[in-house]
């Protein structure tokens, strides 16, 4: 059993393992990066360490996030790579079993970002990749170059 | 014993790769002057330490293989055998099979799983029949009698005793079957330091801790300290055999050997040899001490956090400006964090030699696989770089000598053909100037074919056949930095596949450096790599965008200026202006930011200098000078955004993205 901390994006429940979220912060100011993938919204000042934000509704293809006093950055880190995930709101902390997930596939592309599905006492919930998310802009990098 | 083991292992690993680097440098050395028995000699002792050390540790394999060594060695120094080519051959393999089980040991924490076996054989048949016993070495005859060898000049001693100090010279031998003698040596001069101060000892402190002595070692000390105290004290260190001490006074009673004469002969003559041989690459003894690479970044860090906040503070100074004694404060607070930056930015350099200490070694292996003549010259391997890109600027390096080798010089019967000596020459020379430090690769061998490049340019299509003849030797070399060209007519081991210098450029300038090229045919091709002194902290301009704020790097900045719309010029489609009797190129940074421009106001000009070559980078307003802090964005992103090299904590906290010059003007 792992502990996961669930949020909400675009009306869905998600969860991460807690293991590689180092922080959950207030939205604060974003500075724009040109030309970086359409997902990364732009880099943001954690205490002193600047960091990529990650749109993950605009990364699963559900549009742009929509700011509200609910918003937050969770801090992801995973193998020395470390963003920041734009989430709609945090839910709550569950233990997840992640052996027992029940697997999820779709024809979509953003579907890679899923872990599996946790069938808990309060419904669904997505888990989420953590090396997906963080190395997306990579695959991106691949995708375009292969074209 | 494991927590022994866990303190030592970075000193373990730290010596233990010194004394491999110093194996392949003697070896080097021993392979151009093969009947030096003083380069095997301090061979031999390299591998008698690694022997020891790795023993201590309990690095069974390394134990081995460097005993094996010992062994053939021990043979050439006893005249039973002579140097060959083919047993430096071995030896050099033995040194790169050591430097594999460091590997792993810093990886995985045991020298298990690197099979030595076949260099074991190859060392057995070198040497023909080996001593199954294996003799064990004896150390070097001590140096010395029993009289103190260091002495204090009359002025310093008398003024030690003015203050009711007492000055002794003590001696200190350690046991000699202590393996690991620069870290009881430094465990002495630690336990020494809690009653009294060290002067002087010999050898040196910086040599003490390598290891760099027979069994003892001399110092003077003063202290407050009974004579017994001091002996009792370095006693309780482990594997301390014995301990002398001898008190110095003003007129010395005891002390009457011609060594001790007021003028103090800090070296008898068979110390001071077996100093040169033991660590003939220190030019100078410095005091120094080894400091954890964290602790250095940590401290950078903290600085970066004090010059935001300086910057920050300067800031409300300038808004506050009827506070009493803020604003001279402040300025004395700049003055202060400016001298501490050039401390914290010394302190982070590195002589580049740590970086091409390991060339010759790669250009002879590399020669004799190509079947070249090559002889490497290296210059100004004393320049210092910062850290960060000392790390950075191996791999380039290691492609354009490979380069330089594969490519630039030719064979040997080639060089006779066309009248050179048969021995190609190639020149790694390091030099700083101004701000920068420059990196040459220099061969002199057959040059860059301009034909061969640029007609493998206009093939791909990177330049129009009818263009190609006004251009200059320059823009048609830097060709050869695209990604996927090769001019090579065969596909090496080596190199030819058309990777490498385009990721040597790239790297370069991920840098905030650049390499260019030049080439004369026939005489050679020279690259010349262009590095800043330090990353972290560059004066800047702040330009505005919209509502978003950027920085561009001084040290690029040529002027700035104000350009009315009626002096901008289209030229063939092109925005140009006039600048000192030029006209340069217009690029509007909003567009290259993805911001919707304006072509019909009047502009804010930065122009941008490379070489000399100028660009106008139009941005909506100039907003100051400012010092600011590069800093990445982590390694989410795998190659850099164009026109983007990193951002930077501004004052109010917002994050700035620091402009890339170079990504302007080509």
């Amino acid at each position: 059993m792992d502990k996961h901390i669930v949020f909400q994006v675009a009306n869905s429940k998600y969860a991460i393992n807690a293991t590689y979220i180092q922080s959950i912060e207030h939205m604060q100011k974003i500075t724009r990066l040109p030309g970086a993938p359409h997902f990364v919204k732009g880099v943001m000042n954690i205490r002193g360490v600047i960091l990529p934000v990650i749109d993950l509704c605009a990364q699963f293809g559900l549009g742009e996030s929509q700011f509200t006093p609910d918003t937050r950055i969770i801090i992801l880190s995973k193998d020395d790579i470390s963003a920041g995930i734009i989430i709609d709101s945090t839910d709550t902390v569950i233990e997840i079993d992640t052996s027992v997930l029940q697997p999820f596939s779709n024809e979509r592309l953003e579907d890679k970002f899923i872990e599996g599905l946790a069938l808990t006492d309060q419904g669904t919930i997505v888990v989420l990749d953590v090396a997906q998310i963080l190395g997306a802009e990579s695959q991106q990098l691949d995708t375009q170059k292969g074209a | 014993m494991m927590d022994n083991n866990a303190q030592y292992m970075d000193l373990f690993v730290d010596e233990s790769r010194e004394h491999i680097s110093s194996l392949n440098d003697r070896l080097l050395e021993l392979e151009q002057s093969p009947t030096d028995l003083d380069i095997v000699n301090v061979i031999f002792r390299s591998a008698h330490t690694l022997k020891g050390m790795a023993g201590t540790m309990g690095f069974q394999n390394m134990m081995h293989l460097t005993h094996q060594m010992e062994n053939g060695l021990d043979d050439i120094r006893n005249h039973k055998r002579e140097i060959t080519p083919s047993i430096i051959d071995v030896l050099l393999n033995c040194v790169d099979q050591l430097e594999r089980q460091l590997d792993q040991i810093t990886s995985k924490g045991t020298d298990d799983g690197i099979d030595t076996s076949a260099t074991l054989a190859k060392l057995a048949e070198a040497f023909g029949q080996q001593n199954p016993g294996g003799q064990e070495s004896k150390t070097e005859p001590e140096a010395g009698a029993n009289v103190p060898t260091l002495t204090l000049d009359p002025d310093t001693l008398s003024h030690v005793e003015s203050q009711g100090k007492r000055a002794y010279c003590v001696r200190v031998t350690l046991e000699p079957s202590c393996s690991m003698k620069g870290v009881r040596a430094f465990m002495v001069m630690d336990a020494i330091g809690h009653v009294g101060d060290v002067l002087v000892s010999e050898p040196d402190a910086q040599q003490l801790e390598e290891g760099a002595f027979a069994d003892s070692f001399d110092l003077i000390l003063v202290t407050d300290a009974s004579k017994d105290d001091v002996v009792s004290t370095i006693s309780s260190v482990s594997e301390v055999l014995n301990v002398v001490a001898w008190e110095l006074k003003s007129v010395p009673p005891t002390v009457d050997t011609p060594k001790s004469t007021s003028t103090p002969s800090t070296e008898s003559p068979n110390v001071s040899k077996e100093r040169t041989a033991v660590a003939p690459s220190k030019k100078t003894a410095s005091k120094s001490i080894r400091v954890d690479l964290e602790r250095l970044d940590s401290l950078m860090n903290l600085f970066s956090e004090f010059v935001i906040d300086k910057t920050r503070l300067e800031m409300i100074t300038n808004q506050n400006k009827g506070v009493h004694g803020l604003s001279e404060t402040v300025q004395h607070l700049s003055r202060v964090g400016a001298d501490l930056q050039d401390i914290v930015m010394k302190i982070r350099m590195v002589p580049v030699e740590s970086v091409f200490n390991r060339f010759p070694r790669m250009v002879r292996d590399l020669a004799k696989n190509l079947g070249k003549q090559v002889t490497l010259e290296i210059y100004g391997a004393e320049t210092e770089l910062d850290r960060t890109l000392i790390d950075e600027i191996g791999d380039p390096l290691v492609h354009l000598l490979r380069n330089s080798l594969d490519h630039g010089l030719e064979t040997p019967e080639e060089r006779n053909q066309s009248g050179k000596d048969s021995t190609g020459t190639v020149k790694l020379s390091a030099y700083q100037a101004g701000n920068h430090v420059f990196i040459e690769i220099g061969d002199d061998g057959h040059g860059i074919n301009r034909d061969k490049v640029l007609k493998k340019a206009i093939e791909r299509g990177l330049v129009d056949a009818s263009r190609s003849a006004t251009l200059t030797d320059q823009q048609v070399f830097d060709f050869l930095f695209q990604s996927g060209f090769s001019t090579a007519d065969t596909i090496s081991d080596l190199s030819g596949r058309g990777v490498g210098l385009d990721v040597v450029k790239s790297t370069i300038v991920s840098l905030g450096g650049d390499v260019s090229v030049d080439s004369t045919p026939g005489q050679g091709t020279t690259f010349t790599i262009q590095l800043p002194l330090t990353l972290s902290i560059l004066q800047a301009m702040l330009v505005r965008l919209e509502d978003e704020i950027y920085a561009v790097p001084l040290n690029a900045i040529v002027q700035m200026d104000a350009v009315k719309r009626a002096d901008v010029h289209s030229v063939h489609g092109n925005e140009m202006m006039h600048f000192q009797d030029r006209v340069i190129p217009i690029v509007y940074l909003r567009e290259r930011f993805l911001l919707p421009s304006d072509h019909t106001t009047d502009l804010s000009v930065v122009i941008l200098g490379k070489g000399d070559r100028r660009v106008g980078l139009a941005v909506d307003e100039f907003i100051g000078q400012q010092e600011v802090v590069l800093k990445s964005f982590g390694n989410y992103f795998r190659t850099s955004l164009p026109g983007i090299s990193g951002g930077t904590i501004l004052g109010d906290g917002d994050v700035a993205l620091i402009v890339d010059p170079t990504a302007f003007i080509q």
